[in-house]
């Protein structure tokens, strides 16, 4: 006797909704890109292949020579917190993540401020800064879960300190150094705002080029071939780190944490030096930043300013991130209940799909949407545009961050409320939305910060009256006049202090580490 | 009263249970006997809804209920692990069934279990065998039509065991309870239940009380089971 399984057409409801936020804020424009793209390759202008293999080309180099340089000066730190347990490791930590959390826009001014501008050194440098965290905190935590026996092991067979490191200590840290290497080269293989604010358009990426043809030439179907360009290049470089990962995903003892030794004699002063030297590094930038912003706050309130005023800006970003952290939240939060409570290829592929935007560049989803939100209804001059694109952007960190603590919920709690005649909406109330609200307050947190720095695709689709900070930040850099820059880098600090605060207040609920980053 | 018809369930290929038939009287308990793996759980969350049938019925007073969902179907189930849920009270625990406003009766449930003025307190604060008592008071509370206990004590140490086989068999007879009770221990099932089903593999081999198990013994493996 059997029967058709029941389908339950709460989950289709469920996966709707994030299915088709996805599917037209994000595939459509994408799909409307390739087929602009394609039909123009087809034409084969003259100068553009030139062009896009120079620019190409340079984009290339830049991201791995950042990469390399950003190994290289991780190194110590990454020595320091990985090898040994000491006094104040702990905010050090804390201390190397903040050039990572600060907007790119910010970054780009900090630099500025130092007075390096328009060189390649510059843009090098910014990178470096940005993303030295990701070195010391993916390599240094792997570091530190190695089992110290391993090394003793090699040392008691006769290796010096030099081959334990080169045969067991780096063999052993491969696949962080590898995660670390390919998020790094991601980074700055995308990065905008940094090189469009340091570099202009003599030192263009594709990125800044994909700019450059769709806002400042309006050459959209060039833009959109720079666009697939970039495309391939990203998908390539994700491609071939799954295809590392899975190929070197070997297991070996770990240790907890607390093997791990504290420094003495010598050591010790290594690691002190290590420490207080890359932070402090790292800090120039941005005593420069506060330093020549002094005196420019009355300005910002005060005068009236051609490019925007910076008091509707700050107002304007704050309602922006609200709006489009509430979108990434319902739509990520559902996202990940479809995701946590199916299992099979659908739920799979749809976990994957999910992330796809963070390995697109933002320039490239801006692009899509003024190429592509012309249909059904001309949304390319509605004021959701900007939040919208925001939230499709903070979604990956709302399912990456939500869906571990969905998935540690015991099914059987679920189960038990069931029983006891709970609805499955009641169940999701009761059950599910309690036990992941810290999750969710950090995604929250996430989405904001995320939404306040963001600068790739809001440069494409927010307009003229209604600039962002990150947007104005950057017309009050391209103004001439001492007066416009230090009224950029004190728009930098209030941004700088925003994105901090919600930091602070989100690591108030961060239990451990919530999620994946 | 509750009839399970030629009851299949399949698992990602895996068989884990097959042909099986069980009828449960009103205020019966009968006891499920079995190995571990040999799909005792399984059988219970079938009948509670959690899990779908792959083939059989489920019959409640006559009416077929295999397509009726979980929370509509108004049987209790004491999970093993007991499930009790980490961010409430134990009176917000046992009160979770009931309906709003039902302080009386949570109280009532958990005097029932003599776990008195324990409800403000939080689930981790509770030792193993509070944590029986509430989960019990729980399953009990919104007096279900059917009490299903997945290894009730399984959890609990050898002397707290021998006292509460006694207690919960007192309580579901109190209730009328119509129930079924899994365990994997053979005194423990004869001393709660008051008929027996022997699970094997997915088939129930044969049904009786203990003695007449012990007695005559379907085949080697059962008389090897029972000792």
């Amino acid at each position: 006797m059997a029967r058709r399984r029941r389908f339950r057409w709460g989950w289709l409801a469920v996966a709707a909704v994030p299915a088709l936020f996805l599917g037209y804020f994000f595939l459509y424009p994408l799909t409307r890109i390739l087929a602009v793209g394609l039909s123009e390759l087809g034409v084969g202008a003259s100068g553009v292949e030139d062009r896009l293999f120079r620019v190409g080309w340079f984009t290339f180099w830049q991201a791995v020579v950042s990469t390399a340089l950003t190994f290289l000066v991780a190194a110590p730190m990454t020595w320091a917190v990985g090898r040994y347990e000491f006094k104040g490791r702990k905010l050090a930590m804390a201390l190397v993540t903040v050039p990572f959390v600060l907007p790119t826009v910010v970054v780009g001014t900090a630099f500025v401020a130092l007075g390096w501008r328009d060189s390649i050194g510059a843009i090098l440098a910014a990178h470096v800064f940005f993303n030295v965290a990701v070195v010391v905190r993916t390599v240094g935590s792997q570091w530190r879960r190695l089992d110290p026996d391993l090394l003793h092991a090699a040392a008691s067979l006769g290796a010096s300190p030099r081959q334990v490191m080169r045969r067991i200590t780096l063999p052993l840290l491969r696949p962080s150094l590898a995660a670390a290497a390919s998020i790094v080269f991601l980074f700055t293989f995308t990065s905008f705002g940094v090189i469009l604010i340091l570099g202009g358009y003599q030192f263009a990426t594709l990125e800044v080029e994909i700019y450059r043809q769709a806002i400042v030439l309006f050459d959209i179907p060039l833009a959109a071939v720079m666009a697939l360009v970039q495309l391939i290049g990203v998908s390539t470089a994700l491609y071939l780190y799954s295809r590392y990962q899975e190929r070197h995903s070997t297991s070996w003892e770990v240790s907890s944490d607390a093997s791990v030794p504290s420094p003495t004699g010598r050591s010790r002063l290594w690691v002190y030096a290590a420490v207080t030297g890359t932070l402090a590094a790292l800090s120039l930038p941005l005593f420069a930043l506060v330093r020549r912003s002094m005196g420019s706050y009355q300005n910002l309130f005060g005068a009236d300013l051609v490019v925007g005023d910076p008091a509707a800006a700050i107002r304007n970003s704050l309602l922006t991130a609200a709006v489009a952290a509430v979108a990434a939240l319902v739509v990520g939060i559902m996202a990940a209940t479809f995701v946590s409570h199916r299992s099979g290829k659908l739920s799979r592929w749809f976990d994957t799909t999910l992330m796809l935007p963070l390995g697109t560049s933002a320039v490239a989803i801006g692009l899509g949407f003024i190429v592509a939100l012309d249909w059904p209804i001309d949304l390319r001059a509605s004021l959701l545009l900007v939040p919208m694109a925001h939230a499709l952007i903070a979604i990956p960190f709302v399912v990456r961050i939500t869906l571990p603590a969905m998935r540690s919920i015991d099914p059987d709690l679920r189960n038990a409320a069931s029983v006891l005649g709970a609805s499955p909406w009641r169940v999701w109330r009761r059950v599910d939305l309690p036990l992941v609200s810290k999750a969710a307050l950090v995604a929250t947190g996430f989405s904001l910060v995320i939404s306040l720095g963001e600068f790739g695709a809001t440069s494409f689709v927010a307009r003229p009256n209604t600039a962002t900070i990150p947007t104005l930040i950057f017309r009050l850099l391209s103004r001439p006049g001492e007066s416009s820059f230090g009224m950029a880098m004190a728009l930098s600090v209030i941004l700088a202090a925003l994105t901090a605060g919600i930091i602070l207040w989100v690591d108030r609920f961060r239990a451990g580490d919530i999620g994946s980053f | 009263m509750l009839r399970v018809q030629d009851l299949h369930v399949r698992i990602e290929d895996t068989r884990i249970l097959r042909e099986v038939d069980l009828g449960v009287s009103d205020g019966e308990i009968v006891g499920i006997l079995g190995p571990s793996g040999s799909g005792k759980s399984t059988l219970l969350r079938a009948i509670a809804g959690i899990i779908e049938p792959t083939a059989g019925a489920i019959y409640w007073d006559g009416e077929d209920i295999t397509h009726v969902p979980t929370h509509k179907r108004r049987f209790g189930l004491m999970f093993q692990g007991y499930a009790l849920f980490p961010h409430l009270t134990v009176g917000e625990n046992v009160g979770f069934g009931l309906e709003k406003g039902a302080d009386g009766q949570v109280e009532e449930a958990l005097a029932w279990v003599g776990m008195t003025g324990f409800a403000e307190r939080t689930v981790d604060d509770l030792s193993g065998g509070e944590k029986q008592r509430v989960a019990l008071a729980r399953t009990l509370a919104p007096r279900p039509r059917l009490v299903m206990l997945d290894e009730p004590l399984g959890a609990l140490d050898r002397n707290l065991r021998s006292r509460l086989v006694t207690e919960t068999r007192e309580l579901l007879k109190d209730r009328e309870a119509t129930a079924i009770v899994v365990t994997h221990d053979a005194g423990e099932a004869d001393a709660i239940c008051d008929r027996l089903a022997l699970l094997r593999e997915g088939r129930i081999v044969q049904t009786g009380t203990l003695s007449e198990l012990v007695a005559a013994p379907a085949d080697q493996w059962v008389a090897d089971f029972l000792g």
